[in-house]
């Protein structure tokens, strides 16, 4: 293993995990690296995503979970680089296919969105235009990129309208959103996201609006539509049964930075952070009758307030006397899991 | 032993106007359409559905806070949709509600003991120092500190915030309390502070609960029984275990099927619900399911199916069970 030497490090130096073979790997899609995206305001920084990493191989599904300002959103939107005012990424890499988008210029970028990498949101309500019509919703997208005839632009749209499984497609094309109900909003949503069959596409909440059922439809056609167009996909958000639905692994965010990441079959098996377990602990099932809840004491985190330490120590029950004041980094453990956690760290200070 | 809510036949349309000069009734919203359930005091009822099944007006003409179109609402005996005015307000005491989003059930221009006050207020419970002692008190019921009284909901978490909103239902008292969504809109770790406090309040305080809630999980950990609601209708009810090991009717099997397992080896091939459920301007003939039903047969899109009693304590609304057709 690449890490077997480097927990010795003095503890002076940061350990830099993503000097490891798979952060390096030209073969990855997608390699965030120490990304952090903060956002000035009049009381002072937030630290809304704070040194994050991980990387994504081709046609890999990879899963973000976290709470309400875990800063998982914003990850998203920072390697769209659709960060605003007063947001902005103050460090990092985002190498998508071997080019750091960070530095890219704004036109290129554009080139960019849509066609190499697309996005979809939780509401399909809002995140449509309520005064254009399904058609010319999608049929932008092949006007802009590929400039296509009109007659093509049509035979296109509705292609992908019939891909997603939207019945009568034909009348679907001269309707607004608001004929639509929100399950098919989605698929519309989702037949756009794809229309110009992207290598990445970022889910952000894709289901949390919507019926169970409804939802059960939605991530069935997602797992479809990538294994048709060999897309990556990573999955945002706070349902764990989506994640361990869709996922194949699994990163955990909390206060803006990574808890922990694993492979899905590990994080719902053995969970390390005291966070990822507190999360499994307070999960009622339908699956199985649980006696009592273990909810995680206390509330999230308010990022302004945020203090040196490990931003999750306020409310872990596991925690060291030294937790809040210094910050464990990712270290690697078996099965190429990472941690960030004092309690698997052999660098901490204790015990050196 | 005596329910303490007896639902009977309720129905409630909401009509659609058309025109400006000449308004003519076109149609009407069928929300519930013959709904017949009972609560015994102690327990908890889930009730679960799509969006748009009238989950949360049956929650609102449970308590008489809409009128109803016809049927009965039997509330320890006394029968609402009979009451007037004056005496529907007196009994409104002993039931109350707690909403779905704590952000907009609470008056941003009022500080967390006016909120929880109100209610002691307006029914002359309490003033003055006993006032502010009990609302003291209620807000250490619900894990609050009371020295927050004075604060307003800006200054409150979304978890913190759903726990004034119990406090305020908890102000008089009540024997029942309509749970419409209250952890949806909170995070993992929040939600499970709250379902736990509900819990531990109904031991407490002997509080009878009616718990609408899309989420199955949720539902099957805090309800002794669970309705099925459907375009309006219950298809199927049954204590809480029994419906969720072995659910009968067709629309329960597939909802259930549909909710993703926090579990990845159990990963599994769904049966998908197909489409959209119809609208309930004009619901269709027959069993309503039936447009979207996987086993359905001859008469399922004629006559309406009856509730049939299944093993003693389930009931269910589906021909599939009903005795001619099992011949």
């Amino acid at each position: 293993m690449v890490y077997s030497g480097m927990l010795q490090v003095k503890k002076d130096k940061p350990i830099d995990f993503t000097d490891c073979t798979d952060y390096k790997n030209r073969e990855n899609l997608l390699t965030v690296r120490n990304l952090s995206t903060y956002f000035h305001i009049d009381e002072g920084i937030i630290k809304a995503v704070d040194g994050v990493s991980f990387y994504l191989r081709y046609g890999e599904t990879i899963g973000i979970v976290g709470e309400s300002g875990s800063g998982k959103s914003v990850t998203a939107l920072s390697i769209m680089r659709l960060i605003q005012e007063p947001g902005k990424i103050v460090s990092g890499e985002v190498i998508f296919k071997g080019r750091n988008l960070l530095e890219s210029r704004e036109a290129e970028m554009r080139r960019i969105r849509g066609r190499e990498i697309s996005m979809i949101f939780q509401d399909p309500m809002t995140s449509l235009n309520p005064v254009l019509t399904i058609g010319e919703q999608i049929g932008e997208i092949y006007e802009i990129h590929e400039r296509m005839s009109r007659n093509d632009i049509k035979e296109k749209s509705l292609g992908m309208l019939k891909k997603v499984g939207i019945p009568l497609p034909e009348e679907r094309l001269r309707q607004y959103p608001f004929e639509l109900s929100g399950g098919m909003r989605q698929r519309v949503m989702i037949a756009m996201s794809l229309a110009l069959k992207p290598k990445l596409l970022i889910a952000d909440e894709p289901t949390t609006a919507l019926d169970v059922t409804i939802q059960a439809q939605i991530l069935e056609l997602i797992r479809e539509l990538k294994r048709e167009f060999q897309t990556a996909v990573i999955m945002i958000t706070h349902d764990l049964g989506v994640i361990a639905e869709t996922c194949e692994r699994v990163i955990v965010m909390y206060g803006g930075r990574i808890m922990e990441e694993a492979s899905a079959d590990d994080i719902f098996k053995s969970p390390m952070h005291p966070y990822t377990k507190g999360l499994l602990a307070c999960l009622p099932r339908a699956d199985e009758k649980r006696q009592k809840l273990e909810p995680i004491p206390g509330s999230p985190p308010r990022l302004l307030l945020l203090n040196p330490g490990c931003p999750f120590a306020e409310r872990c029950v596991e925690k060291l006397e030294y937790c809040h004041d210094k910050c464990p980094s990712l270290i690697e453990m078996t099965n190429k899991r990472l941690v960030a956690c004092w309690l698997y760290d052999r660098d901490n200070p204790i015990q050196h | 032993m005596k329910n303490l809510i007896e639902i009977q036949n309720l129905k409630k349309y909401f009509p659609i106007y058309r025109g400006i000069l000449f308004r003519r009734h076109i149609g009407d919203v069928h929300a519930i359409d013959g709904v017949d359930l009972v609560i015994p005091p102690g327990d908890t009822l889930g009730l679960v559905g799509e969006s748009g099944c009238g989950k949360s007006t049956l929650g609102r003409c449970v308590l008489g806070l809409i009128p109803v179109t016809d049927g009965k609402i039997i509330f320890d005996g006394m029968d609402l949709t009979s009451l007037n005015k004056k005496s529907l307000r007196n009994l409104r005491r002993q039931m109350q509600i707690v909403f779905q989003d704590p952000q907009a059930s609470l008056n941003p221009r009022m500080s967390v003991g006016r909120i929880i006050g109100e209610p002691l207020e307006i029914f002359k419970v309490a003033k003055g120092k006993e006032l502010n002692n009990r609302i003291g008190e209620l807000m250490e019921l619900v894990g609050l500190e009371p020295s927050m009284m004075a604060r307003y909901p800006h200054e409150f978490s979304g978890g913190q915030k759903q726990r004034i909103g119990i406090a305020r239902a908890l102000a008089l008292n009540p024997k029942f309390i309509v749970c419409d969504e209250p952890v949806s809109a909170l995070d993992l770790s929040i939600q499970a502070q709250i379902i736990n406090l509900l819990q531990e309040l109904q031991d407490r305080l002997k509080l009878t609960y009616l718990f609408i809630a899309h989420d199955l999980s949720v539902v099957r950990h805090i309800s002794d029984a669970v309705a099925v609601m459907y375009l309006g209708r219950i298809v199927e009810y049954a204590p809480s275990e029994i419906l969720y090991k072995n659910p009968l009717h067709p629309y329960t099997q597939l909802l259930l099927e549909s909710v993703p397992v926090p579990d990845p080896c159990m990963k599994k091939t769904h049966k998908l619900l197909e489409g959209d459920p119809p609208s309930p301007t004009s619901p269709p003939p027959g069993c309503r399911f039936h447009t979207r039903c996987p086993k359905r047969f001859e008469p399922c899109d004629i006559t309406e199916p009856e509730n049939i009693k299944v093993g003693g304590s389930q009931l269910v609304c589906c021909h599939l069970y009903s005795r001619g057709v099992l011949k």
